[in-house]
């Protein structure tokens, strides 16, 4: 056990390397630029509030980023260590196939962390600048970004392991909506009246991910209070649907015929 | 110490093709500190039968045994085996020295192990300039070369190589095959996968050939060339006379001064014939088929 994790550590710790030098990071500093000019136009047009703005713009931004890297970079993580015959390098060591997994993907869960981090300082500075105000929630949705990029990740590499890189971006992005979407859809009206339609949608919140737990922003812009109950209920199932995902990762990778 | 017994393999392209065999009842065996070479034209299940080896695919049938240096099982025995996949590709964006530190670093050798070997093979396979250099600006023959400083690095007792020679130059190539007769001999063993006969015959010592699937032929490459030797001999003489006439000849043919029989059988009595007539003998050698002519005679 301590042999295999220190395995999948020595394994993420070049994944990271890898891809840090691939220049991912410019994003950061692309999406920090566009945040600054993008609220400095949008404090322009708004009235009284433009602290609040910089910081709506901010965390959409952060979360496409994350959403980008989770999708476009997890579709290729795997498949394309397949496809180039990189893993077979990997996999005739004594290395386990979880452990190669857990290694790559912990080294994009570091780059996805590095990222958040990074953009989450640059969006507190500009929400500061703007006169806006940064407390404990602020902290609590950018974890609860970088716990749904997570999940996405591993939905990602789990299509991936099944499907072509354009059909796992594709699915992979319809999940990502599904599960931002599911419980609003539950509030229709034409859904609520319609029983068959409210099962096949309880089957499906169970199935999907409920990503709407995890996006606390309008609280955050709006009431800037949560009951901790929430949060922590949040995280846990954030937590468990990610482990869970792995999971199921680990074992279509574990079958998967590498040919 | 590696056995494949009786491996069968078979594909299907998609759910309504028909499948096709790969490896059609296959065994063979890897023994301790044998040069062995995998033979097989493109497409005879070579690589299919490595990736059983290295269970990155499952057989439909048959199973893969691991004794001796080996160790027990396939676990055991990835530790002590260097793998070179064909045509590899490593990640572009880490430099050579990185991958071959990543290498060594998951086959628990020290740092200044890994320092020290690398340093020794990249200088032997002459990619020492490149170590500081990302992957993505190596050429093809540059990739293989840090290829082999990476399975080398931890210093494996097997070395298992599939077309090692592809992509090389012909002065690549002959340093690669002069760097695995020299691991040969220190006892290590060699398996390497080739198409090309000539390569196989210059290393090995031992060939496992396979054809469409099948396995055609096991064993020493010295008994399989004996078993096909046509005990024909060519014997060239140079003289300006006419042609002699010689015992059980089967071939005769000039070329400039040189007259070339080829005869049936070593004739003593046409050794003296000619030593009589005056004429000098230019060479007198046993006429054996190559290795590459016996594969093709023994084909199916």
């Amino acid at each position: 056990m301590y042999n295999s994790v220190a395995k999948a550590l020595i394994i993420a710790r070049y994944t990271f390397i890898e891809v840090y030098k691939s220049k991912i990071m410019f994003n950061v500093l692309i999406l920090g630029l566009a945040i600054a000019v993008l609220s400095f136009i949008a404090a322009e047009f708004t009235y009284g509030v433009p602290g609040r703005v910089a910081l709506d713009i901010g965390l959409g931004l952060l979360s496409l980023s994350a959403v980008g890297i989770s999708v476009f970079m997890g579709a290729t993580l795997i498949s394309k260590e397949i496809e180039q015959r990189t893993v077979y390098m990997t996999l005739s060591r004594p290395v386990g196939r979880v452990s190669f997994l857990l290694g790559r993907v912990l080294g994009m869960v570091l780059i996805l962390l590095i990222n958040i981090l990074l953009l989450g300082i640059i969006i507190c500075s500009v929400t500061i600048m703007f006169g806006g105000e940064v407390g404990p929630l602020f902290v609590w949705t950018i974890l609860l970004s970088y716990i749904e990029s997570i999940i996405l990740l591993f939905i990602v590499i789990s299509c991936s392991l099944v499907a072509n890189t354009i059909i796992t971006v594709i699915s992979s992005l319809t999940i990502y909506a599904t599960g931002h979407a599911l419980i609003e859809t539950m509030t229709f009206t034409t859904v609520k009246s319609n029983a068959l339609l409210m099962k096949l949608l309880k089957i499906l919140e169970v199935v999907f991910p409920n990503f709407s737990k995890l996006n606390i922003k309008p609280y955050l812009l709006y009431e800037q209070n949560l009951p901790h109950d929430f949060l922590w209920n949040a995280l846990s199932y954030g937590t468990v649907y990610g482990l869970m995902m792995f999971v199921v990762a680990a074992i279509l990778f574990v079958k998967k015929s590498l040919d | 110490m590696i056995s494949l017994c009786n491996v069968t393999k078979t594909f299907r392209k998609d759910f309504w093709s028909p499948s096709f065999t790969a490896l059609d009842n296959v065994s063979f065996t890897i023994g301790e500190g044998e040069a062995i070479g995998f033979l097989g034209a493109n497409g005879a299940g070579k690589t299919t039968a490595l990736k059983i080896l290295f269970d990155f695919i499952k057989p439909n049938s048959g199973k893969v045994e691991f004794s001796g240096t080996a160790g027990k099982n396939l676990s055991e025995a990835l530790g002590r085996i260097g793998y070179l996949p064909e045509r590899p590709y490593f990640y572009p964006h880490l430099t050579g020295a990185e991958f071959v530190h990543y290498m060594g670093e998951l086959t628990d050798v020290s740092k200044s192990d890994r320092v020290q070997r690398m340093q020794y093979w990249a200088e032997r396979f002459k990619i020492d300039h490149a170590l500081g250099r990302m992957i993505r600006g190596y050429s093809k023959g540059m990739l293989q070369r840090i290829g082999f400083v990476s399975i080398l690095v931890h210093n494996p007792d097997i070395l298992i190589l599939d077309e090692p020679l592809s992509g090389l130059d012909p002065i690549g190539r002959k340093e690669l095959k002069d760097v695995l007769r020299e691991i040969a001999k220190l006892g290590k063993t060699v398996f390497f996968s080739s198409h090309i006969v000539s390569d196989i015959e210059e290393v090995c010592k031992k060939v496992v050939v396979l054809e469409k699937g099948a396995l055609l032929y096991e064993g020493d490459i010295e008994s399989l060339l004996s078993e096909h030797d046509s005990k024909v001999y060519e014997l060239k003489i140079r003289t300006f006379a006419e042609k002699l006439k010689l015992e059980n000849e089967v071939f005769y043919e000039k070329l400039y001064d040189l007259h070339i029989h080829r005869i049936d059988g070593f004739v003593s009595e046409n050794v003296a014939r000619v030593l009589s007539s005056g004429a000098e003998i230019y060479s007198l050698n046993p006429l054996r088929p190559s290795l590459e002519q016996i594969i093709y005679k023994i084909r199916p």
